[in-house]
C-alpha cells in the first residue's frame, strides 16, 4: 500500500526538503520518492505541519539479559507493570514507542548469556533490537594477548564471539579489570599490568580496537573505560581513548568517566578536558550517560566498579556476581538527589559534555538506561539541551557547590531541532552501520515519529502523536495500537579465519567446560525459536496476538567480502 | 556415587513405570490422534471460561512454553504460577531482600582455590565433581571441603557402587539443626577484633576452627549447595549467614555463593515470567496489568485448589520430580511424567518433551546460561536411509497447544460478541 504523509514538517538534515512542509511517501514499509510510480496514494494522513522525524534509535540501553532480570528481582516494585525503571519487556517496548523510538541496542551481552539477551529482546515489542558482545576480561582472550598472539588469532576470537552471539558490535568493559578483581586487584589503571596475565588495559584496547576494524564491524569498539566512578578518572578515559592509537573508538556513558580529583569534596568536572579531546580527535565518539534525579537501579558488567558502589546502595541491597568468567555482573540500586554534591556534579557533567562537543555526529544522548536514570527522561533532557533558560532554572535547584562550579552557567548553546534529529536518529544509525534508517529519504525503512508543537520541547517529545514502524502505525495520538509489525534482530557478520577458531575453541572450552560450539546461535535458532515464540501482547493492546513474528529470513551473507549488518530474524 | 543419586533413581523408576526409557513416540502420537487432540483442546478450553478463576501452574517449562502460558493467562485474565520448592523460594527471598555475591560453575572450575559444598550435593549432583570440581582440584590449585549432616560411613553404600576418586579433602559433620549455629560461629570468628566473636567461636568445635582457618587463607572461596538443601525459616537464616560470610571475606579476598537448582525448567520459567510480567513466581493479570498477588504468597499446596476454579498443570521438560498433587483440572505434561494417583486419562494431554521430541531453550540451574536443547533424533532416523518422522505423527508441543487454546478462546469470544 502506498501511504502519503501530507503537510509534514520535515526534520531530517539529510533530507533535501529539510525544514519544509512536504509530503512523504511510503510503500512496502519504506520511504519512496514522490515520483516513484504513477499510482496515487491509497491512504493519506494529514499531519497538519507537525514535526516528522525518523524513528528514534537508542544505541546504549540495558533492556535485556540476565542482569536486567536480576534488577527486576532486586527491585520488585520497580519491576512491576506500573513502576520503573526496569519494566517488563512489553512495557519497555511500549514506552519507547510512545516516545517515537523504534530501535534499541543492549550494550552488554555475554557470550554465555547471549541467548537470554536475545530472547528478552525478542519479547520487547515495537523495536528492532541488537546487542553488543562484551569482551576484554575472558581468560582465553587475556591469555592470547599475554602470549602476544598474532592479529589473525585475535580477530578469530573477536569475530567468532560476534558471530556466535549474533552481536552487532563489540563492547569492552573495564578492560582486564573485572578479571583482575578475581585476583585481588580492586582497580586497574590503564597502564597497570594484570596481576596474573600481565596484560594492561591499554594493550587490550589497542588490540581490540584494531581488530574490530580489521574484521569489518561498522561500529567502533564500544568502551566502558577503567576506574568508572572514581575521582580523577577522566585521565583513565583520556588514556583509554589514546590507547586506540587512532583507530575508531566509542567511549560509552562518558559522564561516569569524566571526573577530576579537584574541587569540593575532592571531585570536579573533567568535561572540558574530555570534550576538548573529542573535538580534536575525529576517530572518537561518545555517548553521555546522563544522570537524572530520582530512584533508579544501576546495572553493569563491571563487577569491580559495582562492588565499589555497594556502599551507595539505596535501598541497601546489592548483587555482584561472576558470569562464567566473562566480565561480571553488578546490580546496585541508586537514588540520585539534587541536593547531593556528587549527584549534582554528575548531572552537570553530562550536560556539559553534550554542549561542549561540537560535532553532533559524534555525541549521543543516553542515560545508560537505567544507570543514570530511565530512558523515559529523554524528553526532559532534550529540553535541557534546547532551552537555555530552562537549563539555568534547573541549575539553581542543584547542590550550590556543584552549581557554582558548573560550566553550564557560561554555556549558551541550545541544540537545534536538526541537531536533535542527528543525535537521536541519524548519527546513531550511521555509527552503528544501519544504513537503512535514521532518515526520511527514499530507500530508508519507514520508521516515523510525528510530534505536535507543544508549549515546550519536553512536552513535544514526551509523547509522539503518531509512530510508524516500517510504515505500520504502532502509536496514534499517543496511544499504542493493536497493530503490530515485524521487528528485526540486527547483527553483524564479520570476516575472520574460522579455521583459527577451531584451535582457539579448546581454550574457551577449557574454561567454560561446555562444548564451545554449543555457544553458537544459528540463524535457524534465532528465526525459529527466539522471535517466533508466542510472545504476549502488551496489556494495553487489547486484541490479538501481537507477537513480533518475522517475515521470511534473509539469506546469510557469508562469503561476502565486506561484512554487513544483516536483518537476522527477518 | 552415581547409584546414590536420588534423582537418578527416581528417573529410572519413572522409566520403568512408563515401560521403557525410550518411549515409542510414534505410537503415542498415533494414539493421541488428531481427533483426540481436538477433543482435549475443547475440554481444556472449558476450563478457561471468563467466569472462572483460572490458574496455569507451570511445573517446569522451556521459554516458549512459558511465553505461551503467559499469553493464555493474559487472554483469560488468569494467573500463572511457577511451582517451586521452599528451598529455592528461600534463596530467592534472601537475594531479593539483601542481595547476593554470586559465582558460576566456570569460575569454580577455573578460579576457585577453596570449594565448600554443603549437604546432599555430593550425592544428588554426582557429575558436578567430575565436570567442575575436578579441573579445580587438578594440580592442587583448589581444596575441596564438605559440610554434611551425617558421616559417609553411617549411610548405607549400595552394592557395586564405584568408589569415586574425587572426594573432599576435609569433611565437617554437623547435625542439620546445628548448621545455622555453626555458620554463625564461622562468621563471628571471621570478624576481626570482635570479643563476642572470639568468645562464641571458642564454644564451637574444632571443625569450625578448621574451616575458618581455610577460609581466611583462601583467595577465591566458593560455597555451593543444592536449592533443595534449605527448607524452613531457620534455613533462610543460614543462607543469610552464608551471604554475610561471603561479603565479609570479599572485603579482602573473594568469596562467593553458588546455589544450583536441579529441577529442569523451573529457573527457565521463573526467569521468563519475570521478564514478561515483572513478577516473581506468581503473576496475575487483572485485565489491565500484571500483578504479583500477595494473597497467594506462602500458600500451602492444598490451598491452591481452593483458591481457583480450574487449574492446568503444565510441564514441557524432562523431570524426575513428581507432579504436584493439586487435584488439578487438567495436566498438560510430557510423556514420562508420572501422574498423581487417580487421575483419569481424559484429564491428561501428553506433550512433547524439550530436548527429546522438540527444540527449546532451557536455563541452566546456576542461571549462568540458556541452553539450546535440540530434539534428539528419533531412533528410526539414526539410520541414514530413514527419513525423520513427519511432524504430524509426533506429540504436539505444549507451546503450540497453549497457543491453540488461546486462539480458540479468542474465536469463541468473537462468536459470543457477534
Amino acid at each position: 500500500m502506498r501511504i502519503e504523509l501530507q503537510r509534514a514538517r520535515i526534520v531530517d538534515p539529510l533530507h533535501e526538503q529539510n525544514g519544509k512542509l512536504a509530503s512523504l511517501f511510503i510503500e512496502d514499509g519504506k520511504f519512496v520518492s514522490a515520483l516513484t510510480g504513477a499510482k496515487p496514494a491509497e491512504r493519506t494522513i494529514d499531519l497538519d505541519g507537525k514535526y516528522v522525524l525518523a524513528g528514534g534509535i537508542d544505541l546504549h540501553t540495558h533492556i535485556g539479559g540476565g542482569k536486567v532480570n536480576l534488577a527486576r528481582l532486586l527491585m520488585p516494585a520497580a519491576g512491576s507493570s506500573q513502576g520503573g525503571p526496569v519494566w517488563p519487556t512489553l512495557r519497555t517496548g511500549q514506552l519507547y514507542n510512545q516516545m517515537g523510538y523504534t530501535a534499541c541496542f543492549e550494550p552488554a551481552m555475554m557470550l554465555s548469556g547471549a541467548r537470554h539477551t536475545h530472547l528478552e529482546l525478542s519479547d520487547t515489542p515495537g523495536l528492532d533490537t541488537g546487542a553488543y558482545v562484551v569482551l576484554g576480561n575472558e581468560d582465553w582472550l587475556l591469555q592470547a594477548l599475554a602470549e602476544e598472539a598474532h592479529d589473525g588469532a585475535i580477530d578469530a576470537i573477536v569475530g567468532w564471539s560476534v558471530t556466535a552471539t549474533r552481536a552487532l558490535a563489540v563492547k569492552v568493559v573495564n578492560a582486564g579489570g573485572i578479571n583482575a578483581f578475581k585476583y585481588g586487584q580492586r582497580s586497574l589503571a590503564v597502564d597497570q599490568p594484570h596481576a596474573h596475565w600481565g596484560v594492561t588495559p591499554r594493550q587490550v584496547i589497542a588490540r581490540l580496537s584494531a581488530s574490530v576494524e580489521r574484521i569489518g564491524l561498522e561500529h567502533p569498539l564500544h568502551v566502558h573505560a577503567s576506574n568508572l566512578g572514581m575521582p580523577g578518572n577522566v585521565q583513565a578515559a583520556l588514556d583509554t581513548l589514546a590507547a586506540a592509537e587512532g583507530h575508531r573508538i566509542h567511549l560509552t556513558h562518558a559522564q561516569f568517566n569524566a571526573y577530576t580529583a579537584e574541587g569540593p569534596y575532592g571531585m570536579g568536572s573533567g568535561a572540558e578536558l574530555l570534550a576538548r579531546y573529542v573535538n580534536e580527535h575525529p576517530n572518537v565518539s561518545l555517548d553521555v550517560g546522563q544522570v537524572v534525579f530520582g530512584q533508579t537501579v544501576t546495572i553493569s558488567a563491571d563487577a569491580a566498579a559495582q562492588y565499589r558502589n555497594r556502599r551507595h546502595a539505596r535501598p541497601n541491597r546489592w548483587v555482584v556476581s561472576d558470569v562464567e568468567c566473562q566480565a561480571g555482573c553488578g546490580v546496585v540500586p541508586m537514588r540520585y538527589e539534587d541536593k547531593q554534591y556528587v549527584h549534582s556534579l554528575q548531572w552537570s557533567i553530562g550536560l556539559e559534555l553534550m554542549l561542549l562537543i561540537e560535532d553532533p555526529w559524534r555525541v549521543f544522548l543516553t542515560t545508560d538506561h537505567p544507570n543514570g536514570g530511565p530512558f523515559t527522561s529523554y524528553p526532559h533532557l532534550l529540553r535541557l539541551l534546547m532551552d537555555r533558560s530552562f537549563r539555568q532554572s534547573m541549575l539553581e535547584t542543584i547542590h550550590p557547590r556543584a552549581a557554582e562550579n558548573s560550566l553550564l552557567r557560561e554555556l549558551t548553546r541550545e541544540y537545534t531541532l536538526d541537531e536533535v534529529a542527528i543525535i537521536t536518529r541519524a548519527a546513531p544509525a550511521r555509527i552503528l552501520g544501519l544504513h537503512d534508517r535514521g532518515r526520511l529519504s527514499p530507500g530508508a525503512i519507514a520508521d516515523v515519529a510525528v510530534y505536535p508543537q507543544r508549549d515546550n520541547w519536553e512536552a513535544t517529545f514526551e509523547r509522539a502523536s503518531l509512530v510508524m514502524k516500517c510504515g505500520t502505525e504502532v502509536v496514534q495520538d499517543g496511544v499504542q495500537l493493536a497493530s503490530m509489525t515485524d521487528c528485526r534482530t540486527l547483527f553483524a557478520e564479520p570476516r575472520y579465519d574460522n579455521a583459527l577458531m577451531e584451535q582457539l575453541g579448546e581454550s574457551v572450552e577449557q574454561r567454560l567446560h561446555v562444548p564451545w560450539r554449543s555457544l553458537e546461535i544459528s540463524l535457524n535458532e534465532i528465526q525459529a525459536l527466539m522471535r517466533t515464540g508466542s510472545a504476549v501482547s502488551s496489556p494495553s493492546w487489547s486484541s490479538g496476538s501481537l507477537s513480533p513474528r518475522p517475515s521470511s529470513p534473509q539469506a546469510s551473507a557469508s562469503g561476502q567480502a565486506v561484512p554487513r549488518t544483516t536483518e537476522g530474524a527477518g | 556415587m552415581v547409584e546414590d543419586c536420588r534423582r537418578r533413581n527416581q528417573w529410572l523408576a519413572q522409566m520403568h513405570s512408563t515401560g521403557s526409557s525410550t518411549v515409542d513416540r510414534t505410537m503415542m502420537a498415533n494414539d493421541d490422534s488428531a481427533e483426540r487432540q481436538v477433543s482435549q483442546v475443547a475440554t481444556i478450553t472449558a476450563l478457561f471460561k471468563p467466569t472462572r478463576r483460572s490458574l496455569i501452574w507451570i511445573d517446569g517449562a522451556d521459554v516458549n512454553t512459558t511465553r505461551s502460558a503467559v499469553s493464555l493467562a493474559q487472554a483469560v485474565r488468569g494467573t500463572v504460577h511457577i511451582g517451586q520448592s521452599s528451598g529455592s523460594a528461600a534463596t530467592h527471598r534472601v537475594l531479593a531482600d539483601q542481595g547476593w555475591l554470586g559465582s558460576s560453575l566456570a569460575e569454580v572450575a577455573t578460579h576457585a582455590d577453596l570449594i565448600v559444598t554443603l549437604g546432599g550435593l555430593r550425592v544428588e549432583s554426582p557429575l558436578l565433581a567430575q565436570r567442575f570440581l575436578a579441573p579445580a582440584l587438578a594440580g592442587g590449585r583448589a581444596e575441596w571441603c564438605h559440610i554434611d549432616a551425617h558421616r559417609d560411613d553411617a549411610s548405607p553404600q549400595p552394592s557395586g557402587a564405584p568408589v569415586s576418586k574425587l572426594s573432599p579433602s576435609y569433611t565437617a559433620v554437623w547435625p542439620r539443626d546445628k548448621w545455622y549455629e555453626a555458620l554463625t560461629h564461622i562468621l563471628l570468628a571471621l570478624q576481626s577484633a570482635s570479643p563476642s566473636g572470639k568468645h562464641l567461636a571458642a564454644q564451637a568445635d574444632a571443625s569450625v576452627d578448621t574451616l575458618v582457618s581455610k577460609l581466611q587463607r583462601a583467595k577465591n572461596a566458593v560455597w555451593i549447595w543444592d536449592a533443595e538443601e534449605f527448607h524452613d525459616a531457620i534455613d533462610e537464616l543460614s543462607i543469610s549467614r552464608l551471604l554475610s560470610i561471603s561479603r565479609l571475606l570479599t572485603q579482602s579476598a573473594r568469596c562467593s555463593l553458588l546455589c544450583l537448582d536441579a529441577q529442569v525448567g523451573r529457573v527457565t520459567a521463573q526467569e521468563t515470567l519475570l521478564w514478561l510480567t515483572g513478577c516473581r513466581g506468581t503473576a496475575d493479570f487483572d485485565g489491565t496489568r500484571w500483578n504479583q498477588p500477595l494473597s497467594l504468597r506462602h500458600m500451602a499446596l492444598e490451598e491452591w485448589q481452593h483458591a481457583f476454579d480450574s487449574i492446568l498443570v503444565v510441564r514441557s521438560v524432562p523431570s524426575v520430580h513428581p507432579l504436584p498433587n493439586l487435584n488439578a483440572s487438567h495436566f498438560m505434561v510430557t510423556a514420562q511424567s508420572l501422574l498423581p494417583d487417580g487421575v483419569a486419562a481424559n484429564r491428561v494431554t501428553r506433550v512433547a518433551t524439550v530436548g527429546i521430541d522438540c527444540d527449546g531453550h532451557l536455563m541452566r540451574g546456576d542461571q549462568a546460561s540458556v541452553m539450546y536443547c535440540a530434539a534428539s533424533e528419533p531412533a528410526s532416523a539414526q539410520n541414514a536411509s530413514t527419513q525423520r518422522m513427519p511432524t504430524q505423527t509426533r506429540l504436539p508441543t505444549a507451546a503450540a497447544l497453549l497457543d491453540q487454546l488461546r486462539n480458540q478462546l479468542r474465536s469463541g469470544a468473537a462468536v459470543d460478541a457477534n
